[in-house]
């Protein structure tokens, strides 16, 4: 073949930053491939140094505002680890209440708004809303409703919650209230069913592709695990030293991304909804187990636009969940609990959890005033980059015969499977101008 | 009966940017109104998980960070006509696509409250940084006593 082309994607669209692809083809050889993260730096850790371990949370909720939750429960995960405090039964209930509104609120959000138009074959979700599938959207839309109602109540806000505290929740909601809200959550069963529907009629959209790499993300024996859990590989299986994280997240330079690079065993590995699926898809509950079963989509999945439907996969799961959740605490009886009280003391506190984009770490360290003196945390999409490098290198020498702007597309759907959050990633390389 | 809410945007964690959040903090702070039908909403950096919200409420103030190329700390009340028309730049949005792209969306789909308005202040600096520069500080008060005003006007 001889084809040449020069393929150069900046600020690719419907993602959360910006990301550019830079592809060169010379006489039928591909030249250079590069996935070119080339965002600013950020420096929310800079930002946690110095802060008395009450204003924490708050300043992580600020770094992103899609998966504020998420930042919240990993940063008050670190600081009461460094303090040593143990949380309330409720209060691991409704945290994980909580982690279930932001994973549906995300979900349908990238699904809905972000990579639906893919497959309907149109560059946004505007002129879906004025095409035939208006009703689809506006499905998504009562969805979307739905999960932010849930975070609403758990956690005080639709975005940035106030109710989670170090040590439990500022308040509860009424029994009432959670009750309402579980048959709501009931009717979305039946409207997740109806948008999983459309996306299957037209799901042959997305590549067919797959290329073997290392899945890591939380497990656990008792749950689908989110909120809490074990790290473990689809290669090297669990890892319990969770304060030693760096040994499995390695981060690593190259000289094309601002971005640092991640890898483990691997020269790349995948987290997210598709990590998660892939270690744990047999503690799904059964209805999301069905969707799974529709799209026929087994462990272990190797094709990463598959990310996609293994988020429709968790959004029913989340859904059922959060169910199961509420009749749980209702039959406990909901206790209007103090957050538990906390002794200052020197430590250092690591905090896991699941984040719609994978799994996040935030790791402080505390003097004897309960100051932050150090922090590190470990965002997602950081982590999927080099997959994200390696998927391409994979995937473009099988569709180098297609056209170009079909190759630019193919290329757009697959940064895009991974719903990266580039703008909320930290970690970048310090560059010198000399 | 009508609905009102009043939503500051912006990201406290990248200095004037925040100005949204900090200006309503401060009007909640001072609520001494038993008044239920206006909601005090954080919108942070939501961009499209707002879309729900709109169709909530009859009529919705925005507070947020808007280059007009104005002085720091000037400011301008703001229909959503006008702010369609006059190109304005909002923030470095760290999520795409910045609020004004969620409410063409959330009109073509019928989810669009009657009265849209934006108390638009002119930021300084965007940079990282978990305060207001020293110019916007300086202007909170008489920042926040416009807004009052303007709010009592909003929920005539």
């Amino acid at each position: 073949m001889s084809k040449n082309m020069a393929i150069n994607l900046e600020h690719v669209t419907r993602v959360e930053g910006h990301g550019n692809i830079v592809l060169n083809v010379k006489k039928g050889t591909i030249e250079k491939i590069q996935w070119q993260v080339s965002e600013a730096p950020r420096f929310f850790e800079a930002m946690l140094r110095g802060r008395p371990y009450t204003e924490l949370r708050t300043i992580a909720s600020r770094i992103c505002g899609i998966c504020s939750i998420g930042h919240s429960l990993a940063s008050l995960k670190a600081t009461e680890d460094a303090l040593n405090v143990t949380i309330t039964e409720q209060t691991a209930l409704f945290r994980r209440l909580a982690i279930n509104a932001e994973n549906m609120q995300s979900h349908i959000l990238h699904l809905g708004y972000l990579a639906v138009p893919d497959l309907f074959g149109v560059g946004s979700v505007f002129p879906l809303v004025e095409s035939p599938h208006k009703e689809t959207v506006l499905k998504i839309i009562q969805l979307h409703r739905l999960s932010n109602e849930l975070s609403d109540l758990i956690c005080g806000r639709t975005t940035h919650p106030i109710r989670l505290i170090v040590g439990g929740f500022s308040a509860f909601p009424t029994k009432q209230q959670l009750l309402h809200l579980k048959e709501r959550l009931q009717e979305g069963i039946s409207i997740t069913a109806q948008v999983a529907e459309t996306i299957k009629s037209v799901v042959d959209k997305f590549p067919t592709f797959s290329r073997e790499t290392e899945y890591i993300g939380l497990t656990s024996p008792e749950e689908y695990a989110l909120y809490d859990g074990t790290i473990a590989s689809t290669d090297t299986g669990l890892f319990k030293d969770a304060k030693n994280y760096r040994s499995i997240m390695k981060e690593y330079l190259v000289p094309w991304s601002t971005a640092k690079y991640s890898k483990h065993t691997r020269k790349s590995y995948m987290v997210g909804a598709l990590a998660r699926f892939n270690l744990n898809s047999k503690m799904l509950h059964p209805k999301a187990q069905r969707v799974a079963k529709s799209f026929n989509l087994q462990a272990i999945n190797y094709n990463p636009f598959m990310n996609n439907i293994a988020q429709l996969v968790e959004f029913m799961h989340n859904i059922e969940d959060s169910i199961r959740l509420i009749d749980t605490i209702v039959d406990k009886g909901i206790k209007e609990e103090k957050p538990v009280s906390v002794t200052i003391k020197q430590g250092r506190g690591v905090g896991i959890v699941e984040v719609p984009r994978g799994i996040l770490v935030h790791d402080y360290s505390l003097d004897k005033h309960g100051k932050c003196t150090n922090a590190n945390c470990i965002i997602p999409t950081n982590q999927n980059h080099a997959n994200i490098q390696k998927d391409m290198e994979a995937l473009v020498p099988q569709i180098l015969h297609k056209p170009k702007q079909e190759i630019e597309l193919n290329l757009e759907m697959l940064v895009r499977a991974y719903d990266p959050c580039i703008s909320c990633s930290t970690h970048y390389l310090t560059v010198d101008f000399i | 009966m009508k609905k009102y809410a009043i939503i500051g945007l912006g990201n406290p964690l990248r200095k004037d940017d925040g100005v949204g959040i900090v200006l309503l903090e401060k009007l909640q702070k001072g609520n001494d109104s038993s008044d239920e039908h206006i909601h005090y909403i954080d919108g942070g950096t939501g961009g499209m998980s707002l879309l729900p919200l709109f169709s909530d409420f009859d009529r919705i103030l925005f507070i947020d960070a808007v280059d007009m190329h104005k002085k720091p700390g000037a400011f301008q009340l703001l229909d959503y006509d006008e702010m369609k028309t006059k190109h304005y730049s909002f923030r470095h949005s760290t999520h795409e696509p910045n609020i004004l792209k969620v409410l063409m969306i959330a009109q073509q789909l019928g989810e669009f409250p009657k009265n849209i308005s934006f108390f638009a202040i002119q930021p300084k600096e965007l940079t990282f940084g978990n305060n207001l520069t020293s110019e916007l500080q300086d202007h909170l008060d008489i920042l926040l006593r416009n807004l009052k005003k303007e709010i009592k006007n909003f929920i005539k």
